[in-house]
Order: C-alpha cells, then sequence, then structure tokens
C-alpha cells in the first residue's frame, strides 16, 4: 500500500475554488437529471 | 424474493409506486438539505487537508452510488434473464442513466479533489482507471439498448453484458488494496470502523442517505414513465392482410408486454 504525504501539496493550493466547483456541479448535474426526468413523468401522466 | 416478484407485476409495481414516491421525494429533500448544511456549516475540517476535505461529501456517495446502482442492475438483470421479468429488465435500463450521472460525478469531484492534495488531475492508477471502465460499461450498456430494435433481444444481451462487467464492481472496492495507488485506502467500509470521527462520517452518512433516496424517487418516476407511454400507445392496425402462418406469438419485433 502506498502512503502518500499530502502535506506537502496542500499549503500550495487554495481549495475553495475547487470545493465550490465539485458542490455547485453536482447539484447541476443531479438538478437537470431530476428536472428532465420529472418532465418526461408529468408528460406521461398526462397522457396516462 | 417474493417481493421482488410481486414488483415484477406493473400493477403491483404501481400501487406501490403511488403512496411511496412522495414519501422518498420529501426524504430525499430533507436528507440532501440537511446534510448539505452540515457538510458545509458544521462538519470540521480535516487535520491534514483542511476544507478541502468538504469534497468528501460529495465525492464519496457519488463513488458508493455508482457501484451501488451497478449491483442493482446486475441483480435486476439476472431476474429478468432467468425469470423473464420485463420490468427487471426495464429497472435496469432505467437505472443505467443514473448510475452512468453518479459514476461521472464521482470522477468529476475525485479529480478536482485530487487536484488539490495530490497535486494532479488524473493518475491511472487502479481505483481511477476502474471507476472509467465502470464508466465506459454503463455507456456500452445504454448504447446496446439503443442500437437493438427487438427489445426483447436487447434485453437479453444487455443483461449478459451487465452481468459480466459486473465482475468490475470487486476490482473496484478492492483496488486500493491490491496495488500500489495513489488514492486512499478505504476509510470508512473498513475492518475496525471508520478512520474519521463521527462529526465527520455523520454528515456523510446523511448525504450517502440523500443520494439513495433520490435514486429511489427518479427510478420510480421512470419506471411509471415507461409503463404509462407503453399503455398510451395505441395499437397498430396491421398494414396489409396477415395470413395465417403470419401470426407467430413470437414475432421477432415483438416488445414484451408490461401494460397489464
Amino acid at each position: 500500500m502506498n502512503e502518500v504525504d499530502i502535506s506537502q501539496y496542500i499549503q500550495e493550493i487554495d481549495p475553495s475554488p475547487y470545493i465550490a466547483a465539485s458542490w455547485i456541479v453536482s447539484g447541476l448535474l443531479l438538478g437537470a437529471m431530476t428536472f428532465w426526468i420529472w418532465l418526461e413523468w408529468q408528460k406521461a401522466r398526462k397522457n396516462n | 424474493m417474493k417481493w421482488l416478484t410481486q414488483m415484477a407485476n406493473p400493477e403491483r409495481f404501481l400501487k406501490f409506486a403511488k403512496p411511496a414516491l412522495p414519501v422518498f421525494a420529501i426524504l430525499t429533500v430533507l436528507l440532501l438539505l440537511g446534510g448539505t448544511f452540515w457538510s458545509l456549516m458544521i462538519a470540521p475540517e480535516d487535520k491534514l487537508q483542511g476544507a478541502a476535505a468538504r469534497m468528501l461529501y460529495v465525492h464519496v456517495p457519488a463513488a458508493w452510488m455508482s457501484m451501488a446502482v451497478y449491483a442493482f442492475m446486475a441483480v435486476a438483470s439476472l431476474v429478468g434473464y432467468i425469470w423473464r421479468h420485463s420490468l427487471a429488465d426495464f429497472a435496469a435500463r432505467e437505472a443505467a442513466p443514473l448510475g452512468m450521472a453518479f459514476t461521472f460525478l464521482a470522477l468529476l469531484t475525485g479529480s478536482l479533489w485530487g487536484k488539490t492534495t495530490w497535486g494532479v488531475w488524473w493518475d491511472w492508477d487502479a481505483r481511477m482507471t476502474s471507476m472509467l471502465v465502470l464508466l465506459f460499461i454503463y455507456a456500452g450498456y445504454i448504447t446496446l439498448w439503443r442500437v437493438i430494435d427487438n427489445e426483447t433481444q436487447a434485453a437479453r444481451l444487455a443483461a449478459i453484458l451487465c452481468m459480466i462487467g459486473a465482475i468490475n464492481i470487486p476490482i473496484i472496492k478492492f483496488s486500493v488494496d491490491y496495488w500500489e495507488t495513489l488514492h486512499q485506502p478505504a476509510s470508512i467500509i473498513r475492518e475496525g470502523g471508520p478512520a474519521m470521527p463521527a462529526s465527520m462520517y455523520l454528515p456523510l452518512f446523511v448525504m450517502a442517505f440523500g443520494y439513495q433516496f433520490l435514486f429511489a424517487t427518479l427510478l420510480i418516476m421512470r419506471l411509471q414513465t415507461v409503463i404509462w407511454l407503453r399503455r398510451s400507445i395505441p395499437v397498430r392496425p396491421a398494414s396489409r392482410p396477415v395470413s395465417a402462418h403470419q401470426t407467430s406469438p413470437q414475432s421477432p419485433n415483438a416488445k414484451p408486454d408490461i401494460s397489464a
């Protein structure tokens, strides 16, 4: 097993934009997917 | 098994789905909102990684779901293949884009996290490569359903692909144990319990349950949509007279009947 000493990298990069990007992209993708499925579901429900 | 067999009946499934859907949807919203607040506002920073560890709360649930959804698809494919329950085949088919989205998110958020902790966006180590393979298996499975017109045949072939592809799930899980990887070893589901304090793993579990209920909610909606759409398709009149020898009950283009 390879133990990596990450402490040398952490000071070099401000993680804030990466944290924001990971949460925003997750929210957008899951939100868009939910909205699309809901739209299709609504259409099918009305036609049923 | 009895419950699975009962759910294979579309009428029974619709009866279950009607009251279950709002409950699942409300639980999804509550868990995701509560989990987001807990993860970003209350959970402590990591001793080494600092605030960067807050990516844990979207990365790990997505990675878990990418494997859990595939495992669900493999079981549904097995049920569909052996017992010919077409609803099981459709459950696997409708779960695939959701699983692919979770896999994509796991890779993307992992890449963002990797850049802050390892200094690189990507590394061809066993965990990341096997996750990328999972993304390709999802893509192949979805493509197979789309390129074969005969749904019965598509369901059989896709089920075989799905069951063979399931071998990748234990490879992903144990990749960090069997190979030297840049990715850290398991820190939650491991012998001796989680390698992090409850103040970190509890919000992680809340987010993970939120993702699970989101998947369940969306899958129920997709299956309801499929059943309703099939019911609303009018029976096409024959364009030309059909002679007696052409009225085979096993027409090659016959679609599995899940409308009743």
